[in-house]
């Protein structure tokens, strides 16, 4: 089982949607994919019209795996299940913070799932915090959507800087190209830079209503609108990302 | 409770479940709704085996047209596939996800179409209030003439087993019934009268008499017989014949075991018409065991060897022509006909047969006593063996076996089924060696016949053949002798100590341990 884990430290990068698209990617490629909200909005479940968890608070998705096990939904797809989120979630460094050996606590809550799931994907909240390095710890390959902008083009080095000072392999980091406008120079320039400087994935997901029209058809991009731009960028995506599992 | 609602509802109704019948069973006011999606309404036959063993493995294939369907009635599943051109056998269709399934099913049993059927494939959701699936359910709408049948089966989704549930009482409240097994589908469509089985269970009263069993197990044999008669005589396939055979062998082993249930006179006339029965047919049976293995026999033998092979068959091939005339002519022949009613009538009432000396025995206690005999004949004779003992005595072996293999059979309802079953099984492995053993033996003295008697039907390749038959009865030979190996083993599995205490405590009038 591989983990991969959908990361950035900047909000409103197209994380959850990413999430969403790729893991929808992972299962229609055959394999058995546990769609993992680590982030207490719930997003990703609401995406898949899956309501939130109830009986999953508090210390429970660490310590307690039949509530863990018995909290994951079936989604609407095939090969694709979803352990959505509550808002106990956003309490997740505190209760990190208690328990002992509190930065592979996540690693170790996911070991339940090795037998069933080819690949798990954790949507994560956008910090750097106790959470965050122990999706750095668990994860085999961390996805990064980046909006090619000064703002975002900040954020990611800021990442390659915490993974070098944390001693954390930066060879996990797959940073890719998000909602891309190549009709602004500013995006063409800061894609350019990045790519000398960082090894970006080579697709890159355009901005698109399609993606904002997820919220709407509540469902991956690929299964309504499955001809556009966007979906065919995050097959591509997938298919880069595949390489690496 | 999880476990119990996780598994799916197969589900039955002799009515067209509809999403309006459903919904109407969701309780006002519910956050639930189903939607259904209705399949395009197709017109074909339903086709099955002679002995439904489709129906019997759960599942139902429609030929349309120049499509194939198989819907597996448990778990809703259906795979589709184009064919082009008339089929029986499954290894006559080209490879694919229908033929990939009939042919573990059976590749020796032709299907045939049971019946014209109108259907269609549905699917069904129950959904929340956001709309997400929480349950799902296939379902295949059957017609024919004014039957109309629904089968269905339901899939839980992780994590929504409640909902689930829920969808099995929308289900119940809705008229349909669990299902567990479809064998009666073809009779309920009114499509196909009768479930054949070539083993039909027997009924016994306790207290029946060795005489009474010994008229119910013949007149049961002797039906399952004569419902084979017709598609042997029209060459469906070669289990029609084998069927056939088979029944007659074990009514002349019942007259054979049940010494002095009928007078020795009565016996001896039915010993004699069984066997002439049985005679006409010995030829095409032969011919049959051997083309059925023409595969495995071309993969035997080496490349070089192939052609005569190949000649060989084709003459075997011509030969089973010729016997299938000889068992046509003889099963659709007057006399044939008049000889078998004159039998069934014979065993349709047990005062039509005369008494022998222990006809008033209990069959409980005669056949307790039959199994336990031979069942230590069989150690005994097994237990001696050792590398240099003759072939004809492993083949006396394989009778005695075969003959409490029947003994076990007939009495079965006087007995635990799962213990009988338990010790069937464990006899049967050792039979399946035997019986190899046995083949391989005869197969050695039919190909030597044909380089005796039939050399000249070669003309040009007579070189080409013998040298052919000479590789074919090397490698004949060396399985022979491999099976020769196995026995002994099988038999220390079939010897244990708790089959040995298995047999005594059931079939001995002394129990208690085996030593």
């Amino acid at each position: 089982m591989k983990i991969l884990a959908c990361y950035s430290n900047k909000g409103g990068v197209g994380k959850t949607a990413s999430s969403v698209n790729l893991a929808y990617a992972c299962a229609m490629s055959g394999r058995k994919t546990l769609l993992c909200d680590l982030d207490p909005q719930g997003a990703s479940g609401f995406y898949f019209r899956v309501k939130p968890s109830k009986k999953l608070q508090d210390l429970s998705f660490f310590k307690d795996q039949e509530k863990f096990l018995d909290s994951i939904r079936a989604s609407d797809f095939e090969n694709l299940e979803l352990l959505p989120a509550n808002m106990s979630f956003k309490d997740f460094d505190i209760f990190l913070d208690r328990m002992k050996k509190s930065s592979s606590r996540l690693k170790k809550a996911l070991k339940v799932t090795r037998s069933e799931y080819d690949v798990v994907i954790l949507d994560c909240p956008p910090n750097i915090s106790m959470l965050s390095e122990n999706v750095f710890r668990a994860a085999d390959l961390i996805v990064v959507p980046v909006i090619p902008t000064t703002l975002s083009a900040r954020t990611l080095e800021q990442l390659y800087a915490f993974f070098k000072e944390q001693g954390f392999s930066q060879k996990k980091l797959l940073p890719f190209f998000s909602m891309v406008q190549m009709n602004k120079k500013l995006h063409r320039e800061t894609i350019e830079a990045l790519r000398k400087e960082y090894k970006m994935l080579k697709p890159q997901v355009p901005f698109s209503t399609d993606v904002e029209r997820m919220g709407v058809n509540r469902a991956p991009v690929a299964t309504f609108a499955p001809k556009s731009a966007a979906s065919d960028a995050c097959q591509a995506v997938w298919k880069e990302l595949e390489t690496y599992l | 409770m999880e476990a119990k609602t996780a598994r799916p509802f197969v589900f039955m109704a002799d009515l067209t479940v509809t999403r309006g019948r459903l919904q109407k069973k969701i309780p006002a006011g519910s956050i639930f709704s189903l939607v259904m999606e209705k399949g395009g309404k197709l017109s074909g036959y339903l086709v099955d085996t002679f002995e439904n063993l489709l129906l019997k493995a759960g599942k139902i294939l429609f030929d349309v047209n120049d499509t194939l369907v198989l819907v597996d009635l448990r778990s809703g599943d259906t795979v589709e596939q184009g064919i082009t051109g008339a089929w029986r056998f499954a290894d006559q269709l080209p490879d694919g996800p229908v033929t990939e399934k009939l042919r573990k099913i059976t590749t020796t049993r032709a299907f045939l179409p049971v019946g014209k059927v109108k259907f269609r494939l549905d699917s069904g959701l129950l959904l929340d209030d956001e709309e997400k699936t929480l349950a799902r359910f296939r379902q295949t709408v059957l017609k024919s003439g004014e039957k109309h049948l629904t089968l269905g089966v339901t899939a839980m989704l992780r994590g929504y087993a409640h909902e689930h549930q829920m969808l099995v009482e929308i289900l119940q409240k809705s008229g349909v019934q669990s299902c567990d097994n479809f064998e009666d589908l073809y009779r309920q469509l009114g499509i196909r009268d009768s479930s054949y089985t070539s083993k039909p269970g027997l009924v016994f009263a306790a207290s029946s008499t060795v005489k009474n069993a010994a008229v119910i197990i013949i007149r049961t044999l002797l039906a399952v017989a004569r419902q084979n008669e017709a598609g042997a005589a029209a060459d469906i396939d070669s289990e029609f014949l084998h069927d056939y055979r088979v029944s007659l062998r074990k009514v002349r082993s019942v007259l054979s075991l049940f010494k002095g249930a009928f007078s020795r006179k009565e016996t001896e006339a039915l010993q004699k018409s069984f066997a002439e029965l049985m005679r006409p047919t010995s030829r095409l049976r032969d011919l049959d065991v051997y083309l059925m293995r023409t595969e495995e026999y071309m993969a035997m033998v080496p490349e070089s060897a192939r052609e005569g092979v190949g000649i060989l068959f084709s003459f075997l091939e011509d030969e089973r022509e010729l016997a299938l005339r000889t068992v046509v002519a003889c099963l659709r022949s007057e006399d044939y006909r008049i000889q078998m009613e004159a039998l069934t009538r014979k065993f349709s009432r047990a005062n039509n047969l005369k008494n022998g000396l222990d006809s008033s025995r209990r069959a409980h206690e005669v056949g307790s006593s039959l199994i336990y005999k031979r069942y230590r004949k069989v150690c005994r004779i097994a237990s001696e063996m050792d590398k240099s003992t003759p072939s004809s005595e492993v083949h006396q072996l394989r009778i005695h076996c075969k003959k409490l293999r029947y003994l076990m059979e007939f009495f079965a309802p006087f007995f635990p089924e799962e213990a009988i079953g338990l010790l069937v099984r464990n006899l049967k492995k050792m039979q399946d060696n035997l019986g190899n053993f046995n083949d391989y033996s005869v197969q050695q003295h039919f190909l030597q016949k044909i380089l005796k008697e039939k050399m000249d039907a070669f003309a040009d390749y007579e070189l080409t053949v013998s040298n052919s038959i000479g590789a074919l009865t090397a490698m004949l030979h060396q399985k022979q002798l491999a099976e020769r190996q196995k026995v002994k083993n099988n038999f220390i599995q079939f010897n244990s100590v708790e089959t040995r205490n298995l047999f005594k405590q059931l079939f001995s009038s002394k129990k208690g341990d085996a030593q």
